[in-house]
């Protein structure tokens, strides 16, 4: 006799008890999920409604008069020029950061994982410090870092003489400066999953390549890279999503500066709302970015297919 | 194939050192800058350690700018919110894992497509709300938003509460346990790895979460350690001892965490892939 039979029995004989554990029953489950369904409600499905309705308004928060401009916003968003030099941008940092994270991130799981033990735990460790410290922290170390005439990143260039750069100062570089110090604070997260991904493989696959002849790059090549396939759809999607909102970085380290040279989407958004009080405007523009992210997810699951995402 | 062998070790060696130097290279600038008086900060050469020691960027940084304030508004918030998370992050992945109820599966579809929404979409109505509940530079400002965590945390608990045996709350029932004695009695101390790794994590993210307490917060006493780091730049980019000050003891407390849960964190990250 299971447990389950065991409860029914009871109840039946315990009649009235039965009928009040059965309306326990049915709204328990209601009042353990309310309290996420009501943030939920409250902090994120009224608020979408909200913004989507602003974003049809001229809104401006310290005027009174807010004029209905049904696409007004959008379509003014498409003529800005800034709006395309922002977009522009930030698609850059997803291109360049996310392909350089991930090609790290898996080499240095892969080298890790070949080094004796106590390196590889130490490494590993090391690795993850950066991904857990204060984004802003980080941001200010690497300005004074990159500073041009006292910055200690210059000093060492001058020693193998190259540079002086002016990293964050000239418009040609200052993205690559904010790409460079954004994958030091997160390739060891990448680095994270893929040595997770590593060790889920099977050793046996190694040792079968072993004998038969294969050297280290192609069993690289034939075992590990399509055993990590789903990994690396995982660790592409996650790193493009993020990206897209890429924010704490640009504000910190450049303020969209020098010129328009690292003005992203979703500081652009920031500067619109909570600078100039356009609220419409910024409305506008979070959907757009919000209808970008989408689209990116929609392709990619179509591209590699959704296992495991 | 033997000297190969010893050339690509000694390879792995100079990698791992190597990494291990770019990683913690900028924390240790940032410790040297911080404890130099500024009439060395711009020296050249540089200098790793400084002529005239001195801890006076971090009396300054903690008294004068306020960074004390900000690392007690820090915490009560960061804890705040990893209770509160918790508790309904646990809650509710409890009631999606181990009841059947009419509309289970269309609520729980919900929570996953909310998590696809940006923070960017909603920050504007969510601010104007805040501002008509008169909580604008209040903690409410800071935690009650904060909360949102909890859409995530609910899938990951409900995922982990799947493997619970059914079983065992049934056994309770029989012993005229009550739903929620289930809850505290079984659900959550069998939970408890889960419930540190997902702690550990909501406490990092409100650590560090900057943009919402950027824009509620207009008081320098309301600030957080992030939002005053940032205002700090913003009125003394000069001083750098004192910015590299306020980033280590911004830095510190998550770097405690880490030690302490190494374990829970990097588990954590391969099983879900969290984003940090």
């Amino acid at each position: 006799m299971n447990l389950v039979s065991a409860r029914n029995q009871i109840s039946r004989v315990v009649n009235f008890k039965r009928k009040k554990r059965l309306r326990t029953y049915t709204y328990t489950p209601y009042i353990f999920i309310a309290p996420t369904l009501a943030f939920i409600a409250v902090l994120i499905l009224y608020p979408v409604i909200y913004a989507f309705v602003i974003s049809f308004f001229n809104w401006h928060l310290l005027k009174q008069v807010r004029p209905f401009v049904w696409l007004g916003n959008y379509a003014d968003i498409f003529r800005d020029r800034v709006f395309w030099i922002s977009l522009k941008n930030t698609v850059y940092f997803v291109v360049v950061y996310v392909a350089f994270a991930t090609l790290f991130g898996l080499a240095l799981a892969v080298l890790a994982q070949r080094m004796v033990p106590h390196l590889r735990i130490l490494v590993r460790s090391v690795c993850f410090i950066p991904v857990i410290a204060p984004l802003v922290a980080t941001s200010m170390i690497w300005i004074w870092l990159y500073e041009p005439k006292y910055g200690i990143l210059n000093y060492f260039l001058k020693f193998i003489s190259l540079g002086p750069y002016r990293w964050l100062i000239s418009p040609k570089s200052a993205m690559n400066s904010v790409i460079i110090s954004t994958l030091w604070k997160s390739v060891g997260f990448n680095m994270a999953i893929f040595v997770a991904g590593l060790l889920s493989i099977p050793k046996m696959y190694y040792d079968a390549a072993k004998i038969d002849g294969a050297s280290p790059i192609k069993s690289f090549l034939y075992i590990t890279l399509p055993m990590l396939r789903d990994v690396i759809v995982f660790v592409l999607v996650v790193g493009i999503i993020g990206s897209f909102r890429v924010f704490t970085q640009t504000y910190i380290m450049t303020q969209g500066g020098p010129g328009t040279a690292t003005k992203t989407i979703v500081l652009e958004i920031y500067f619109r709302a909570f600078r100039y009080f356009r609220m419409g405007n910024a409305s506008a523009m979070a959907f757009i970015l919000f209808g970008i992210i989408l689209l990116v997810t929609v392709i990619q699951l179509k591209v590699f297919g959704k296992r495991n995402i | 194939m033997r000297s190969h062998r010893r050339y690509f070790e000694i390879l792995l060696w100079i990698v791992g050192l190597a990494l291990i130097v770019i990683m913690l290279f900028p924390f240790v600038w940032m410790i040297s800058v911080s404890i130099k008086p500024l009439s060395e900060v711009r020296s050249i050469p540089p200098r790793l350690l400084p002529k005239e020691f001195t801890i006076k960027p971090y009396i300054d940084a903690f008294f004068r700018y306020k960074f004390g304030r900000f690392l007690l508004n820090s915490t009560v918030v960061a804890v705040a919110v990893t209770c509160i998370g918790l508790f309904t992050s646990s809650l509710a992945g409890f009631g999606f894992a181990k009841y059947s109820f009419r509309g289970r599966d269309y609520l729980f579809l919900m929570v996953l497509s909310v998590l696809m929404i940006p923070f960017h979409v909603v920050i504007i109505p969510l601010y104007m709300m805040m501002k008509a509940f008169g909580w604008i530079d209040t903690y409410w400002a800071l935690i009650i938003p904060g909360c949102l965590v909890n859409t995530f945390g609910a899938y990951f608990m409900r995922q982990f509460i799947l493997n619970i045996p059914t079983d065992l709350m049934e056994a309770a029932r029989i012993d005229g346990c009550s739903e929620f004695g289930i809850y505290f009695k079984i659900i959550l101390p069998l939970c408890k790895a889960a419930l540190a790794t997902l702690g550990v994590f909501i406490f990092m993210w409100t650590w560090d979460a900057f943009i919402w307490p950027l824009i509620v917060v207009s008081r320098e006493s309301m600030r957080t350690l992030p939002v005053g780091l940032s205002i700090l730049h913003d009125g003394y980019a000069y001083k750098w001892n004192i910015l590299m000050a306020g980033a280590t003891i911004a830095f510190i407390p998550m770097l405690i965490v880490f030690l302490i849960a190494q374990k829970y964190i990097i588990r954590g990250v391969a099983l879900t892939g969290m984003k940090y």
